[in-house]
């Protein structure tokens, strides 16, 4: 991959490409016993675009020279990692606009939390200011098509890629799906505006991006279970208020929840609002639900209530235009756990950028944030940006 | 008979004589400026406080959907940590504006509220207001009578807010508006802040004429409580290009 990306940049640097990017130092001490760094090191980023008439390329690739990892220290010849963060091509058509390649594909219209996004994964391991840092781009054609002020959006993803969460279990095999037409993923999604209200609905035939462990003959196993995603979203903006709203409906291949190794068919659905409390200061504050159906007392072990009620909050603030706090929270009612992302961010000069921040997991030790509190970390990013 | 056809023709062009147009009618001249349909530009902000700049660089695309319907769209292009950022205006003379704003760094199209147009544009001392049209019926105007500002005879207009909705959405109690008669544009103005203090002044350094327009080219606002500035020049402005449609729409905003 070092060597592509060497040849891709050449390349596009002998034919006159447009070069952007930005040069990074961070620093992620961790805020759990022994406050060791989950990582410090430097990342430069290169982007690289052109568009000729109704084409565009697209490519951006990560230069990462970390000086220790979670892995601990390294020598200076396995410390740099390459590798491409989207690379793609757009053709641009009057109504339809094709994109191929290694890409982020986002729905869902609520904040931080959307039912309805399933074809990008996470990176649960490395939550800091900047979305590409934990969400991973995959390889995917998409299609969109316009008409009026409606659209509709074809998605297809030849091959799986899993969250990561970093919660690896000790012994358990992670079997993922076969690389094979079966195991294709695609989706349709249809949006449109009526009376001041932006909506979609939305088809996603895929794998579950979590896994389900189970034990068999080998050990433990972790797999990744089929599921069809029926969604809907929505957003309307009065005042100083926009309402949003988003759930889905998740068809597993438990149709009937008669099998405990495969989990429930299940709603999620999300309602809130943005409110502009005042001209630097804004709030967002949802509610999350999530209902599994055809429960049985029992059969969905201990981690999996017939019933979870979570709260989220994003609070933004800014100053003068340079300075900027952004804290984003999630709660869950039911285990009193939760999850905090604050994040400062100054603006030294133009293009300069210091973020000052802290991912921070806790509750109890079964509760889902509770399981990640070793993940909790600061972290202290200086970005030039070109 | 002729004295009743004198006295008719001269009630219809009291209007158009200077002193007694009325606040609403030299505004109209001021809004409702004919001949241009579209326009595009860029736009370099310098904003200083206490003692330190910035820089924005924008391009900016407007068109008249209708007569009292305007759509815009602004692309950052400097500096660029924030290059690609997009903001989308879509107006509507009954019913609240649509606004968009695409961030490349989140790869999404946020919908934001439709008020608040008393927030800071790009962290500068213009708010989102000030540089958008205002809406006639949002304020009650009052002409002052004829000043001299900078040398240039001009109409001094008072401007208040029609509903305690638009102040509270704008955060102006009072704007007054010097207009130059022969340019039909603002030249220079004060905004007065909910408690009826003085907040801040504008300067038009320039105005330029555009095919038949003129249009403030050149514009400075000074916070006179935060002791800040923000300086905004407009420089390739061209109108009536016959832009597409095609560019006030969310597709285009994250391309």
């Amino acid at each position: 991959m070092r060597k592509l990306a060497v040849v891709l940049v050449l390349t596009a640097l002998l034919s006159g490409v447009d070069f952007q990017g930005y040069l990074k130092f961070f620093a992620h001490p961790k805020l759990v016993s022994p406050y060791n760094f989950d990582r410090y090191g430097t990342r430069f980023q290169l982007t690289m675009k052109e568009k000729r008439q109704n084409i565009e390329f697209f490519a951006s690739f990560d230069f990462d020279l970390d000086q220790r990892n979670s892995e601990g220290s390294a020598d200076r010849s396995s410390v740099l990692k390459v590798y491409p963060v989207e690379a793609y091509v757009t053709f641009h058509f009057s109504a339809v606009d094709l994109k191929l390649g290694k890409q982020f594909v986002f729905w869902g219209r609520t904040d931080w939390i959307n039912p309805t996004d399933n074809v990008t994964p996470w990176d649960y391991t490395n939550i800091t200011a900047e979305i590409e840092d934990y969400r991973l781009a995959v390889n995917a054609v998409k299609a969109d098509w316009y008409f009026g002020l409606s659209s509709i959006e074809f998605v297809f993803v030849p091959y799986f890629t899993p969250n990561k969460t970093g919660m690896e279990i000790p012994g358990a095999e992670q079997v993922l799906p076969e690389q094979k037409p079966e195991n294709w993923q695609e989706g349709i999604r249809f949006s449109s505006s009526l009376a001041g209200v932006n909506f979609s609905t939305s088809y996603w035939r895929g794998f579950d991006l979590f896994p389900t462990v189970y034990p068999s003959f080998a050990g433990l196993r972790m797999e990744y279970g089929r599921q069809q995603v029926f969604g809907a979203d929505f957003d309307y903006a009065t005042g100083r208020f926009v309402f949003k709203g988003e759930g889905a409906y998740y068809l597993t291949e438990d149709a009937e929840g008669t099998n405990p190794f495969v989990k429930n068919p299940y709603i999620k659905y999300v309602l809130g609002m943005d409110w502009n409390v005042a001209d630097n200061l804004s709030v967002n504050l949802q509610f999350v639900q999530k209902r599994v159906l055809k429960w049985h007392e029992g059969l969905m072990g201990p981690t999996e209530d017939k019933m979870t009620n979570s709260a989220s909050v994003r609070l933004s603030y800014k100053k003068e235009g340079f300075y900027n706090f952004q804290l984003i929270g999630v709660y869950n009612f039911q285990d009193g756990d939760y999850f905090l992302l604050p994040v400062f961010t100054y603006e030294i000069s133009d293009g300069v950028n210091l973020y000052l921040g802290a991912t921070i997991f806790n509750g109890p030790e079964n509760s889902i944030f509770g399981r990640s509190k070793d993940f909790s970390k600061a972290f202290i990013e200086i970005k030039y940006s070109f | 008979m002729r004295k009743f056809a004198i006295i008719l023709m001269s009630l219809f062009l009291i209007p158009l004589y200077g002193e007694n147009l009325t606040g609403r009618q030299i505004m109209e001249k001021v809004v409702k400026k004919t001949g241009w349909k579209d326009m595009e530009g860029e736009i370099t902000m310098k904003i200083t406080v206490r003692g330190r700049t910035r820089i924005r660089k924008i391009k900016m695309y407007s068109r008249k959907r209708t007569e009292d319907e305007t759509d815009m769209v602004m692309k950052f292009l400097y500096p660029p940590d924030v290059e690609g950022t997009g903001f989308l205006l879509i107006e509507h003379s009954r019913g609240e504006d649509e606004r968009y704003l695409y961030l490349p760094a989140l790869r999404r199209i946020k919908r934001i509220a439709a008020s608040g147009k008393g927030g800071a544009f790009m962290g500068s001392d213009f708010s989102y207001y000030d540089i958008g049209k205002p809406k006639l019926q949002d304020w009650k105007y009052k002409n002052l009578g004829m000043v001299e500002y900078n040398g240039i005879k001009c109409y001094k207009v008072e401007a208040l807010p029609s509903s305690k909705k638009v102040e509270k959405d704008t955060r102006y109690s009072k704007v007054i508006h010097w207009v130059d008669p022969e340019k039909w544009s603002v030249i220079h103005a004060e905004y007065y802040d909910r408690t009826g203090t003085l907040w801040k002044v504008l300067d038009v350094k320039e105005i330029k004429k555009i095919g038949s327009i003129w249009f403030q080219t050149h514009m400075v606002m000074k916070n006179v409580q935060a002791g800040s500035s923000s300086e905004m020049k407009f420089e390739n402005l061209q109108v009536n290009k016959g832009l597409p449609a095609s560019i006030f729409t969310k597709r285009y905003l994250q391309q």
